[in-house]
């Protein structure tokens, strides 16, 4: 969830209380209304039935002022019946008028004076026996002739006080719904009059006229009679809600009627539904405005800082170091953190312009140190050309004068050696014998120099081959005697074949040399490989071997271990081999006890490393290399 | 066919004993019948322009120049480059004899144009054996270039020799 995202919940949250308390003020507001509605339809209720029982009482007017007459209590019955009908002219308001005996049968009436059974057992009789004053009765149902309404009832006494009649007037019922009809109810709302049967007397709106009552609103009473107390509402078929409230007339000599009102609310709450609605919508207004500012209060006082410290971080990521906030307007708890960036970003500059000085100082160094390797290398070319032109001169100028001793040494043994004694001729052999060794000497020697400045030739190649070809060049010269061979399985190498031919012809031929005094010759070739990237060859015999205290003399040009005269040699070939194996990137040593034998050991890289070619291809490293200086101090040392 | 007698070897070597030696070996075989020696590389390039000391000499030019490397004043590579640019000289065959065995000396002088390179060895066996065969094969066995015969006896042009391919 985004920063701006919490920020416009936290400015909702008192727009909740705020929105409760809307709801809640409308809520009472609404309760009051209520209760005015109420009170409203109570009074309504009251008038209603004031009017109701307005005409009822100028029914009870009426009937008194006839009950007065004395024609009432006369026996002259015959003109009753036209005295009522015209009554009815009359008083349009009323749907009969008549006199029934105490026991109810009908005296006379304005519709004549035919038995009515159902009608001398109304309620009225009896409830007028019983009060002996103006009572109401109930809804009289109309007929085909007459029309319907409610039965009042009046007694009718005779002088010496004793009820002897009933003098009845019929109430149209259409009076009473016109008086329903003309009560003071606002627009909607509803008016029903019931006698103490439950009989609907009146109704406001008033009944379809031939229909019965198909009104939406239904028969009230017993909707009041479920709800003693509370306030009630009413909805009606067509969706019209009515507080519904109720008021009973008394005094009328019997039974009370009950008028119900129902006042539609829908009007009054309308108001009330709007205030609501206008109040959220300001509400919703306010909420909208405020998440507005704190949206842009967010963009601009708290993201726009992190946007401009992001950026320039990005900046500074691509190497951008005069990347900075640059922002001057921003809140104090945040103007922190951006000047601890800025603080950040200025030392990592001057950091940076440090390293780039170090930077500078150390291409410098390099550029010096350059000059002074090819300052160095020069020098080394140099002692190079010099050692070339040594050899130079050692391959001319110290071979002419050998080959002239050998040339004249020769011609005087084939032309003088009848003038010379004995020892002379011996003398003669030996001078011959040491120009031959001296030519042998240097041109092992300078093969040894030419050695070291061959390029190396290196190839992927079975060392077995290499190992068989030596031993196959060594077979002429190896004399006849048992020598047992133990030959290990042999790797591939990659190495110069010609140079590493060399260094077996010089081990094997040594083995070979120094085991000719044992019966039992025997020589091993091992192979292991003590590192992963190594190879490790050795040349095991059980010759003469030589004192370990003169070891470090063994790989040295010119030096040897034994004499001459017991072992041929100019000490050229372990120099050699030592050369050969430290051009390749390997080692060599060699152990040994005196007349327990030897053992040599070398080395070799498994893969071509690139390290390898810069020993072999360098020349001027191949001079550096330390084999090279035996040639200077070691000068040809023989006897 | 020219007859023995009539050849001459031009034979540049400073060594005074490398001469004796040579001669010894060329003489042991009856192989030259005039072996020409010059002590230098100045010497050798003044017989064969006939200057100076050889102002006077016979016209004509050696069947074969036996050449050191290593030799005072003008050296035998300088001599060699001289004549094989020289298109009146460079039918000459020239061998070089020295006691060198390095290899750039063998580039060198075969790249300048040199007909043969020999070592000369310690032993003297060895080395009499080399003259030898090197004096069978120039003085007997080749036939060298018509400008090697002597004007004072001028053989008949060979029909199948090619003056323009002397070697």
């Amino acid at each position: 969830m985004g920063l701006r995202t919490r920020l416009l919940l936290l400015v909702m949250v008192p727009i909740i209380p705020a929105l409760v308390l809307a709801v809640r003020g409308n809520l009472e507001l609404r309760r009051l209304e209520s209760l005015r509605i109420q009170a409203d339809a109570s009074r309504l209720a009251q008038l209603a039935a004031a009017d109701q029982r307005g005409t009822i009482d100028s029914a009870r007017q009426h009937l008194a002022a006839m009950a007065r007459l004395p024609e009432a209590r006369g026996t002259n019955i015959a003109t009753f019946d036209a005295f009522f009908a015209n009554l009815l002219k009359v008083y349009t308001d009323y749907a009969d008028f008549g006199l029934q005996e105490t026991n109810g049968a009908l005296v006379s009436s304005s519709f004549g004076h035919l038995p009515d059974p159902a009608f001398a057992e109304a309620p009225h009789v009896e409830r007028l026996r019983r009060h002996k004053d103006f009572v109401i009765g109930q809804l009289r149902p109309g007929t085909a002739s007459r029309k319907a309404g409610l039965v009042c009832a009046h007694p009718v006494f005779d002088t010496g006080g004793r009820l002897v009649r009933i003098l009845f007037a019929v109430i149209d019922h259409e009076t009473l719904h016109r008086t329903a009809a003309n009560s003071q109810l606002p627009e909607g709302g509803v008016l029903q009059v019931f006698d103490d049967a439950g009989q609907l007397l009146a109704q406001r709106p008033p009944p379809a006229p031939g229909g019965s009552s198909a009104s939406a609103v239904t028969d009230l009473l017993q909707f009041v009679k479920d709800r003693p107390s509370e306030v009630r509402m009413h909805t009606d078929t067509e969706g019209t809600t009515r507080l519904v409230t109720f008021t009973d007339i008394r005094g009328l000599g019997g039974p009370k009627l009950r008028v119900v009102v129902g006042i539609p609310v829908s009007a009054a709450f309308q108001e009330i539904s709007a205030a609501l609605i206008r109040n959220l919508l300001i509400l919703a207004g306010v909420t909208l405005a405020a998440m507005l500012v704190a949206r842009a209060y967010a963009d601009s006082a708290i993201l726009r800082p992190i946007r401009q410290v992001t950026r320039a971080a990005e900046r500074l990521a691509q190497g951008d170091w005069n990347a900075r906030t640059g922002m001057a307007r921003v809140p104090a708890d945040l103007r922190e953190y951006v000047e601890a960036f800025d603080t950040m970003a200025e030392s990592l500059q001057r950091q940076r312009l440090a390293s780039l000085q170090s930077e500078e100082e150390i291409r410098r160094l390099n550029s010096s140190l350059e000059d002074r390797i090819a300052e160095r290398t020069r020098q080394l070319e140099q002692s190079n050309r010099e050692l070339e032109s040594f050899s130079y001169s050692v391959s001319h100028d110290l071979r002419a004068p050998l080959r002239h001793i050998d040339g004249f040494v020769s011609m005087l043994q084939r032309d003088g050696t009848s003038t010379l004694s004995e020892s002379g001729r011996r003398y003669l052999g030996v001078i011959a014998d040491a120009a031959k060794r001296m030519g042998r000497l240097i041109d092992d020697l300078l093969e040894f120099s030419r050695m070291g400045r061959k390029d190396l030739e290196k190839e992927q190649f079975p060392m077995a081959t290499v190992v068989d070809a030596a031993l196959a060049e060594l077979a002429g010269d190896i004399p006849p005697r048992a020598i047992t061979w133990r030959i290990d399985p042999l790797p591939e190498v990659t190495a110069d074949p010609a140079l590493i031919k060399q260094v077996w012809l010089n081990l094997l031929s040594n083995a070979i040399k120094y085991t000719r005094l044992r019966a039992d010759a025997c020589i091993q070739i091992r192979c292991t490989q003590p590192l992963p990237n190594e190879f490790e060859f050795a040349v095991q015999d059980n010759g003469t071997g030589f004192d370990m205290k003169y070891v470090h003399k063994l790989f040295g040009v010119f030096q040897r271990l034994h004499r001459a005269e017991e072992f041929e040699g100019t000490g050229i070939g372990l120099a050699n081999v030592r050369r050969i194996i430290v051009r390749h990137g390997g080692r060599v040593w060699a152990e040994s006890a005196v007349d327990q034998g030897a053992t040599f050991y070398f080395t070799l890289p498994r893969q071509t490393e690139t390290s390898t070619p810069n020993v072999a291809s360098a020349p001027a490293a191949n001079h550096a290399a330390p084999p090279t200086p035996t040639i200077d101090p070691q000068p040809p040392s023989y006897g | 066919m020219p007859t023995p007698q009539l050849k001459r070897i031009l034979m540049a070597e400073d060594h005074r004993e490398d001469v004796e030696l040579t001669l010894a070996a060329l003489e042991e075989h009856h192989l030259a019948n005039e072996v020409i020696v010059v002590r230098d590389g100045q010497e050798a390039l003044d017989y064969l322009y006939r200057k100076e000391a050889y102002r006077d000499r016979p016209e004509g030019l050696p069947v074969v120049l036996l050449l050191d490397l290593k030799m005072p004043k003008v050296d035998g590579l300088e001599v060699l480059r001289r004549v094989k640019a020289d298109p009146s000289l460079k039918s000459l065959p020239i061998v070089m004899l020295t006691s060198s065995r390095e290899e750039i000396d063998l580039i060198r002088s075969y790249a300048l144009g040199a007909n043969a390179y020999v070592v000369k060895p310690v032993d003297f066996q060895q080395f009499v054996d080399a003259v030898r065969t090197l004096g069978c094969f120039w003085a007997l066995i080749n036939e060298p270039p018509p400008s090697s015969r002597p004007a004072t006896a001028p053989a008949p042009p060979p029909a199948s020799a090619n003056p323009e391919d002397p070697t």
